[in-house]
């Protein structure tokens, strides 16, 4: 009879815990990473009667979570490709919202200013015509500045969505810590573990995939330690935390935050092992859309803006004077790294549009021209126009970074790339590399040191500098070469530079048909291959393409993500109809239960009655 | 399988998202009317519905290039015909002076008209457009005039009557200018193989000539009426004529063959501005088929196809509804609507 109100006590108590853990389940449908549980009730250990063993009623051994590791895992790195899609198409989308609209834009203004360029060449000699380019200029200008500035702010913002993302996993490190500090206590105590902590620790990690790729693994003692996404670098492990640290790159002026671990003791750059989850997006989208949309877009206006100055330098104004700048010519310096050893700030390292024309025959001077400067022959200028041309094609769309060599020369490197040096500068001399005039003349012996490194930016930099310096209509050089053979022999090649009349149109003719000449993006038989208005278009094409391309495996990573998750659901999510069910079930076996102690109790009473 | 709780919530909801999405894309390009709305919804398509614009637009300047030459050479033209109907009228006056018949007073009658025509030859080959350029200049489009007194040369001459020297000849003295022989404002009406136009007064075949220099236009290359020295022109053979007439002379024969080879010059040089009209004419004409071709493409890669539109549209609309009322009715389905 003890036994039967034990038994009776025992079952209410389990069905007691079984409906509470049904409960749980309940209460927890909207909690986010959570896992059924159920109780596992057991029966207790029977007692021999020497003539057989009796059962005892049973008890709950444990409440386990219903969980499988695996498809967790899964989940988490599928979460972290899905994640970086996510974010990589809202970014790529609003940069392509900003450039690429089809209907306003660069490509309107440019048309617009070749038209007005073309009207010009109709009439060389209007003043309204000749307002009107420098109406055009001046539009053309400003949207580019707005543009550029659009872009300085998507760099800034991309810089502090690195800050905050890097925050969030620090945070998120902490946490599994933690956890880890206390599955393994529990652990070591040899008590039950604690289900909705593992839950809390699981969400973490599918969170903290959300953010960067990891790779976890389980220890035995329960403590899941965390590497980064390439499994090399440790996050979280045994009673360390390894937080990302975001900070600015070496180099000074270069304002960008890169993430750097602080491993025993040496700070290292892991950017690039970051590839998936948001911050994996935002570093690719920053590398692969706002650094190449700004570098092409700087390859278009520095290939405008070096095109046009150089047909305006063999033209004449309406003063008969040699054509100036046209718009403001590149001319942009390095920033050195915060390592370098030697003094050099990097201002005394520059980059300018200055082909390589001084070894040429007829050579006076670098344009723009004047009196003292003109070439010796109009044929001679026009070689110099051609080198500046090819110069042009040559023009890539890279950074470079200079490297003191061993011997004090100057290795210049693509940035973005590295690899194989692209050329080496001797110490105080100059090059052209890339259609580019990299000059080292400034430097002074001793001010730099073997390792030292520079960092330049020349097409980025020509997105902020871009600006028109004509500004009076008046100094438009329209005109070009006098077509007077002053010696008669067939050929101006010959001749001594020298302004045709007024209402001559030939060199405002040649600058409007720089619209449709290709100058840029020269393949390796140097035969350019994009005019300037095309190397935006294709620009443009390029990033539609990454923003499709990531549209499409943002789709195929949802529907993975949703079979994943499906699975998980199915093995770990919580069923209310089931639960509806466990529910009546238990509560049926409960009141059954206490049926057992009322008829224990019936039972004593009748033995009681018995007595009397 | 199981199926949780969730799953049929995150089921309902991606497929009422997805079909949102789908109903957001399609709205757009019906709305906009174009299928390419930015460069992602088609890359290869956006980079040619950009390069067929920029070619579009171009052949739309080359146009109004065209518009511009012609207008300038319709001037021209006019100017040329005046000039011939004056050599005419100067001609019949020659041959009827030439008989011997008239006397001195009514040739220095006739003089006075001559002095008349010369005076409206002399603002025809100095006229200008609406931009104050010199039409017969040249280049030197923004010099005074370009027909000057030539003092040095009209010194046999009677003291009213002066000879006139092109800008371009080195007769015109202070005024002259070399490059006023060459009129070097092409024009440009079509696309250009090489981009470039030369220096040289040559031209290419993209680009129609607008400027003339009046020396070659007014010029008469075999006249044999002037004395040497003098630029041989139109006008001064009708100085000559005037000069002639004036002292009651009988005009020599030699003026009169002089104004007909004049007028079959000019003829000449209204041929070659005729076939330069027909050239923007043509180039026109086929650049506007050319930009009919090019927008017909243009529209094939980029506009939508409304039909196809419409009804991806009714698609996707009922499948949401459907999404929609699916949900609905799934989550009123639960056990504990049954237990009391």
């Amino acid at each position: 009879m003890a036994s039967l109100l034990n038994i009776g006590a025992s079952a209410t108590a389990a069905f007691k815990t079984a409906i509470g853990t049904t409960s749980h389940n309940i209460a927890n449908i909207g909690t986010e990473g959570y896992n059924r549980q159920q109780a596992k009730i057991v029966s207790n250990t029977p007692s021999n009667y020497g003539n057989g063993f009796v059962g005892s009623g049973s008890r709950v051994n444990s409440v386990e979570r219903v969980y499988a590791s695996y498809i967790q895992d899964q989940l988490s790195s599928v979460n972290s490709l899905k994640s970086r899609y996510e974010e990589q198409l809202s970014l790529s989308k609003n940069i392509e919202g900003i450039v690429a609209s089809n209907d306003k834009g660069v490509q309107q203004f440019m048309q617009r200013l070749f038209d007005s360029l073309q009207n010009l060449a109709d009439s060389p000699v209007s003043n309204t015509n000749r307002a009107l380019v420098i109406d055009e200029v001046k539009n053309m200008e400003g949207f580019i500045s707005n543009l550029s500035s659009v872009l300085a702010d998507s760099q800034a913002q991309t810089n502090s969505q690195v800050e905050n993302v890097a925050t969030e996993i620090n945070n998120r490190l902490d946490f599994i810590r933690t956890v880890n500090k206390e599955v393994s206590k529990s652990f070591v105590n040899g008590s039950q573990m604690p289900n909705d902590l593992l839950d809390k620790r699981d969400q973490a990690i599918f969170e903290l995939n959300s953010y960067m790729d990891v790779k976890t693994f389980r220890q035995d003692d329960g403590e899941i330690i965390v590497y980064t996404g390439d499994a090399r670098l440790p996050l979280v492990m045994g009673n360390s935390v390894y937080h990302l640290d975001a900070s600015r790159t070496e180099f000074n002026n270069e304002n960008r935050t890169e993430i750097y671990l602080n491993i025993a003791g040496k700070k290292t750059m892991v950017s690039d092992r970051i590839t998936n989850g948001q911050l994996g997006a935002t570093l690719d989208y920053r590398t692969n859309v706002l650094d190449k949309v700004m570098n092409e877009m700087g390859v278009t206006l520095n290939g405008l803006s070096a095109s046009m100055n150089w047909q305006h330098y063999q033209g004449y104004d309406i003063n008969g004077n040699a054509g100036q700048n046209f718009y403001k010519p590149l001319n942009v310096s390095a920033t050195a790294s915060v390592q370098n050893i030697g003094p050099e700030d990097g201002t005394n390292i520059t980059i300018s549009f200055k082909p390589d024309i001084a070894g040429l025959a007829g050579f006076n001077g670098h344009p723009p021209y004047n009196i003292a400067t003109q070439p010796a022959n109009y044929g001679a200028k026009e070689t110099f126009l051609d080198t500046a041309n090819t110069a042009i094609g040559n023009f890539k769309a890279r950074e470079y970074e200079v490297r003191v060599n061993a011997a004090g020369d100057f290795e210049i490197f693509d940035h973005k790339e590295g690899g194989v040096a692209l050329a080496t500068v001797a110490f105080g001399a100059n090059a052209q590399i890339d259609g580019l005039d990299f000059n080292f003349n400034g430097i002074t012996a001793g001010s730099v040191t073997v390792g030292d490194k520079f960092l330049i930016k020349p097409h980025q930099q020509m997105l902020q500098d871009f600006s028109a310096v004509i500004n009076d209509s008046k100094l438009i050089a329209t005109r070009g070469q006098t077509p007077v053979d002053a010696n008669n022999d067939g050929s101006l090649l010959d001749e001594v530079p020298s302004a045709a009349a007024i209402g001559d149109n030939v060199n405002m003719a040649n600058m409007a048909s720089l619209q449709s000449k290709k100058m840029l993006y020269a393949d390796s038989s140097g035969i350019s291959s994009e005019t300037i208005l095309g190397s935006y278009s294709k620009m443009s094409a390029n990033l539609g393409m990454y923003v499709r391309a990531t549209d499409i495996q943002l789709t195929a990573q949802n529907n993975v993500f949703e079979q994943v998750s499906a699975r998980r659901e199915s093995i770990s999510g919580v069923s209310l109809d089931e639960e509806a069910s466990n529910l009546i079930r238990y509560q049926q076996a409960y009141e059954a239960s206490a049926q057992i102690i009322q008829t224990s109790q019936t039972l004593f009473q009748t033995l009681l009655g018995a007595m009397n | 399988m199981r199926i949780s709780t969730n799953q049929f919530h995150a089921q309902s909801f991606g497929s009422i998202n997805k079909h949102q999405n789908d109903l957001l894309d399609i709205q757009e390009k019906l709305s906009t009317g174009k299928r390419v709305n930015k460069p992602s919804d088609d890359p290869v398509a956006s980079y040619q519905i950009h390069a067929l614009n920029r070619t579009m637009n171009t052949i739309l300047q080359y146009e109004k290039n065209g518009q511009y030459a012609k207008s300038q050479l319709d001037y021209e033209e006019t100017q040329i015909n005046s000039a011939v109907d004056i050599s005419q009228r100067a001609r019949e006056l020659t041959i009827q002076m030439m008989n011997e018949t008239y006397t001195a007073e009514q040739r220095q009658a006739t003089a006075v008209e001559i002095g008349g025509l010369i005076n409206h030859l002399a603002n025809l080959m100095n006229s200008s457009n609406s931009e104050g350029e010199l039409l017969f200049a040249g280049s030197n489009v923004g010099v005074d005039k370009a027909f000057v007194v030539d003092n040095a040369n009209s010194g046999p001459l009677q003291t009213n009557n002066k000879y006139f020297a092109y800008i371009g000849s080195a007769n015109a003295g202070a005024d002259f200018d070399q490059r006023a022989n060459f009129g070097a404002r092409f024009i440009q009406i079509g696309f250009d193989a090489d981009n470039k136009v030369s220096p040289d007064d040559e031209g290419d075949p993209s680009r129609v000539r607008v400027t003339d220099n009046g020396g070659r236009v007014f010029g008469i290359e075999g006249s044999t009426s002037l004395p040497a020295g003098v630029d041989k022109s139109l006008i001064n053979v009708l100085v000559q004529l005037k000069d002639n007439l004036d002292q009651g002379l009988q005009p020599p024969a030699e003026i009169g063959e002089d104004l007909l080879s004049s007028i079959k010059e000019m003829s000449v040089q209204l041929s070659k501005i005729g076939s330069r009209q027909n050239r923007i004419e043509a180039q026109s004409d086929s650049g506007k088929a050319f930009s009919l071709s090019l927008e017909e493409r243009r529209s094939s890669i980029e506009d939508q196809d409304v039909v196809e539109g419409i009804s991806q549209l009714t698609r996707n609309q009922t499948a949401l509804q459907m999404a929609q009322q699916v949900f609905v009715k799934v989550q009123s389905m639960s056990l504990f609507n049954y237990m009391n």
